[in-house]
């Protein structure tokens, strides 16, 4: 570009345009920290899938003494009850990543309904569904799910249901407020002008400039999900017949895991959460950088640097 | 450059470059003019020829990646590239000082206006504050508004009120020179004419030179008494406004003047200019250039005296032909 | 005469403005009335918080007016169409946006809003009918996979007139479609609006606050002012000799280096109080002001088009428009920020299609 292309140097569109030209995912290969996110994710994922090859047979399967420590034939130990640990791991992560993502998907699409809906149609629909998003945000979460919980038939589904009840009003005040702001932009109103349909403006021309808030309020519903599921079930509220990590985390505790001093039954579970947690987190961080253009100065610089 | 009695700023080669991801654009190039006292030089051109960035380089605000890669600004025969950090706090708003593009918006919405005077004089000369205060009132009545304002908060004041408190605040040191960086252009007509009054006023009173930036060549024609055309980060064409208005040599000059439609006179089709993007293979107007360009092309040539005080970018071969019209 | 194309009467819009604790009403456009005739271009001209934006946002329906009507072929859309335009009327009537950075969607290329505004109108999007479309507003083939940003200014409002221009309107709306572009540009896009009125007959409600190029593009010129038309008839008529006292303060404003005088205070002041507080009718005894609604007096005729003032003894000053001129005194009193308020809220309140 020559001398005369000051304009570029000067606007904030001129990385934006670069970005958007390459693609938020291929962006996301990019950056480090994307990367590494991204890998561990896929790394739990394959590892779920992987399960019934790796661990094959009945995970909850009495097999051994119980509270051994870690050795060659259990290389996690075993738990009080006698069952290998690792199998137990391994069949776990496909429970907690299925309800973690289900809920996020799940309660992302809510909140995206709700968001786009308030934002368009304003006025006494607004009015409506911001009364109902922040009842749903006033209610205290923990006891809500307890009750919930307590008083649905216990199974995988009623804790999605339960996790997605409580956890979409946040996401959709953040998706109202963005849908609100892009809602007031001369090209929503050409597109009314030119004569598209309500449906079409939320979801063609709206929604696709939220596509980054969309995605880092789906990865916060995930880690929402998986964090939340582990937590009702170390309560004992959960489907206790289920192996999943939070499940895991609860006999552990139940059986007196942590006063006998048998790390092994429980630092596993608690582990995994903590880094799925992670990798998502530092996707999340990712995207926020990728499309946060005064951020991203700070990363090329750093980068350049070192 | 020149022969200005006086010059109160000298800006010589100028040339700023920004530094981007692995490739340089040039905000301003080779870049002289110089302002003498009680002078208003008026500096004109569209959306990113660079007049923004030559005003923020002498006030030294320009920020990475933006860069003085060359060339030297000289105010009062001080080198303000040299200065230190010291110096350059005093030298800024008591020397030269600023009034931005919307600066009217960017007052602080939850001071009052008269501590945002009053602050003015307390950090620069250590003023105590009830002397601060009726000098802030003192300054208001300066520029035509009620110093019992001085309570106002800016959003109870109109536009044209509060670019007047920032024009103040701008003049409350008597700086030598005010660079004014599209003042008006967020305001009516109406309240604009009263604002240039103002500041013509206000310019015959204190002494100060003006550099007036602005894309409104019918204004600035009016204001100013000598001014520069920028063009793709040049100056293509230097003279007196009234000279320069009279007949004006260089076709981008010619080009913008054609852009405003007249308000007398019978109507007459305009052309503008072809809108394209300046890309590296065209500086984007060269369609209404009407001779042979083989040696303009894009590079625009460097500025030439055709006669005393008037400075036109053209190449040896068309000079003694001049503008055609 | 013929039928006019589109006939406003006693349009009225008011905003709602504050917080709970604290709600105004103000008053945007105020009992406006005009006519819009076929194939011709009329100009609105005001500063800003005049109403002039919205009016244009009323009748591209994007506002629902307080009361009023609008007459499109002779029919009241406002109540054969209350809640929602239908789809013959946005064939009918359409809009270029001031900002050419804001009213194409980042996200979709130049091919998409073409194509879009085709199919919703019955017609086909063939790469015949879309190249057809560019090379009218004077763009080239291969913009149609751009994105907006990779357009300049210029570029992106001539795409603006391309949508608009693809459902084969008969009216178009064009608010302030060239004060966001660069000066050497804007010519060209008033000529394109005008070779679009030649070639296909297109009537246009050109907003603008530049007097000149008002003057420039447009056959019928009105000025409002704080919500009200004060002055309207053939351009050139209203330019060159301007009746009302606002009108004449305007065109004293705008900056003309062949003038030799430039700022006259004192005339200034005197226009002001004409408007302010009238103590005479200054075309003599009001006998040939009109009776009725709204209140007109016609100090001349062009062409068949009637040049006619707004009557200022009968119909005095509003409040807004005090509000307005008492700001742009030196010893201004404070503004409540009304008119500012006025645009904040212009955006904000958009109904539903």
């Amino acid at each position: 570009m020559t001398a005369i292309d000051i304009a570029t140097a000067t606007t904030p569109t001129a990385p934006a345009r670069a970005s958007r030209r390459r693609g938020l995912l291929r962006q996301l290969v990019d950056s480090k920290k994307a990367l590494s996110g991204l890998i561990l994710l896929a790394l739990f994922v394959l590892l779920a899938l992987l399960a019934p090859v790796l661990a094959p047979g009945d995970p909850s399967f009495i097999n051994s003494t119980g509270s051994q420590a870690p050795s060659a034939a259990h290389w996690l130990g075993t738990t009080a009850k006698g069952q290998d640990v690792l199998a137990l791991t391994l069949w776990g992560a496909r429970s907690s990543l299925f309800v973690g993502f289900t809920v996020g998907l799940v309660a992302t699409a809510v909140a995206i309904v709700v968001g786009l809906a308030s934002a368009y149609f304003g006025r006494v629909v607004d009015d409506a569904l911001t009364l109902v998003t922040n009842i749903f945000l006033l209610l205290p979460g923990l006891p809500l799910l307890i009750i919930l919980a307590a008083f649905l038939p216990p199974g995988t589904s009623t804790v999605i249901l339960v996790l997605v009840v409580t956890g979409w009003a946040g996401s959709a005040r953040v998706l109202r407020a963005q849908a609100k702001s892009i809602r007031g932009k001369d090209f929503v109103a050409a597109a009314v002008v030119t004569g598209e349909r309500p449906l079409r403006i939320m979801f063609r021309e709206i929604l696709p400039n939220m596509a980054s808030v969309v995605m880092t309020t789906l990865l916060g519903c995930v880690i929402f999900g998986i964090g939340a599921q582990a937590g009702l079930e170390f309560l004992g509220l959960g489907d206790s017949s289920v192996v999943s990590w939070g499940t895991n985390l609860y006999w552990a505790s139940n059986d007196g895991a942590l006063m006998t001093g048998a790390w092994w039954a429980f630092v596993p579970s608690g582990l995994c959460i903590a880094l799925v947690a992670f990798a998502i987190a530092l996707v999340n961080y990712a995207v926020d950088e990728i499309t946060n253009p005064r951020l991203r100065n700070r990363r090329a610089r750093r980068e350049r640097r070192g | 450059m020149e022969p200005v009695m006086d010059p109160v700023l000298e800006v010589n080669g100028l040339r700023v470059e920004y530094r981007g991801d692995g490739r340089t654009v040039v905000g301003a190039d080779d870049v002289s003019f110089s302002i003498g006292a009680g002078e208003v030089f008026g500096l004109a051109g569209e959306s990113g020829c660079g007049k923004s960035t030559i005003a923020n380089a002498v006030m030294r605000l320009l920020k990475p990646p933006a860069e003085i890669t060359a060339g030297s600004i000289r105010f009062q025969g001080r080198d303000v590239l040299a200065l230190d950090a010291r110096e350059l706090r005093a030298f800024r708003w008591r020397e030269i000082a600023m009034v931005f593009q919307s600066a009217m918006n960017s007052l602080n919405p939850v001071l009052t206006i008269g501590e945002q005077i009053v602050d003015i004089f307390t950090t620069h000369e250590k003023m105590r504050k009830r002397a601060a205060r009726e000098r802030a009132g003192e300054l208001l009545q300066l520029v035509g508004i009620d110093p019992g304002r001085l309570k106002a908060y800016p959003h109870q004041l109109s536009g044209g009120m509060r670019q007047r408190v920032v024009i103040a605040m701008a003049v409350a040191l008597k700086p030598r020179l005010l660079i004014m960086d599209e003042p008006t252009t967020a305001l009516d007509v109406v309240v604009q004419q009263e604002i240039m009054a103002q500041i013509r006023d206000l310019q015959r009173e204190l002494g100060f030179s003006i550099l007036f930036i602005t894309h409104d060549m019918s204004l600035m024609i009016e204001l100013s008494d000598r001014m520069g055309v920028m063009y793709g980060g040049r100056i293509v064409e230097l003279a007196g406004a009234k000279d320069l208005f009279a007949g004006p040599l260089h076709p981008y000059t010619e080009a913008l003047m054609n852009a405003f439609p007249p308000l007398t006179g019978p109507r007459q089709e305009l052309t503008g200019l072809f809108d394209a993007p300046r890309t590296a293979d065209s500086c984007g107007f060269h369609v209404s250039c009407p001779e042979d360009r083989s040696d303009c092309s894009m590079n625009i040539p460097d500025l030439r005296e055709i006669s005393p005080g008037r400075w036109v970018a053209r190449s040896e071969a068309r000079n003694s032909q001049g503008a055609s019209r | 005469m013929t039928e006019p194309l589109l006939s406003v009467r006693g349009l009225t819009k008011d905003f709602q403005v504050g917080t709970v604790f604290s709600r105004r009403r103000v008053r945007a456009v105020n009992d406006v009335s005009f006519d819009l005739p076929a194939g011709r271009i009329t100009a609105l001209v005001g500063e800003s918080g005049s109403g002039k934006s919205t009016i244009a946002r009323c009748l591209a329906r994007l506002e629902q007016p307080t009361s009023g009507e609008v007459l499109l072929d002779g029919e009241n859309i406002l109540r054969t169409e209350r809640r929602r335009a239908s789809r013959a009327y946005r064939r009918k009537v359409q809009m270029v946006f001031q900002d050419p950075f804001g009213s194409l969607n980042p996200v979709h290329r130049i091919e998409h809003f073409l194509t879009r505004a085709l199919v919703l109108h019955g017609h086909s999007a063939t790469p015949e009918a879309l190249r057809e479309l560019v090379e009218t507003v004077g763009l080239t083939e291969d913009m149609l996979q751009s994105y907006p940003h990779e357009l300049s200014g210029g570029q992106r409002q001539r795409v603006s007139i391309a949508r608009a221009l693809a459902v084969q309107p008969r009216l178009v709306l064009a608010d302030e479609p060239t004060s966001m572009l660069d000066v050497s540009v804007r010519v060209g896009v008033l000529n394109l609006m005008r070779r679009l009125r030649d070639e296909r007959n297109i009537a246009m409600l050109y907003i603008t606050h530049d007097l000149g190029s008002a003057r420039y593009l447009a056959d019928t010129t009105m000025v409002m002012f704080a919500g009200e038309l004060v002055e309207g008839g053939d351009a050139l008529a209203v330019m060159d000799a301007p009746a009302h006292p606002y009108t004449r303060l305007l065109l004293s404003a705008v900056p003309d280096p062949e003038r030799a005088v430039g700022y006259d205070p004192v005339e200034r002041a005197g226009l002001r109080e004409a408007i302010l507080n009238p103590t005479s009718c200054p075309y003599g005894d009001d006998g040939t002001c009109s009776r009725t609604e709204p209140v007109r007096h016609i100090v001349g005729e062009d062409d068949g088009q009637p040049h006619w003032v707004r009557c200022h003894l009968r119909a005095p000053a509003s409040d807004t428009a005090r509000r307005v001129l008492k700001a742009t005194d030196r010893q201004a009193t404070e503004v409540t920020g009304a008119t500012a308020a006025t645009d904040a809220t212009e955006k904000a309140e958009t109904t539903a299609a």
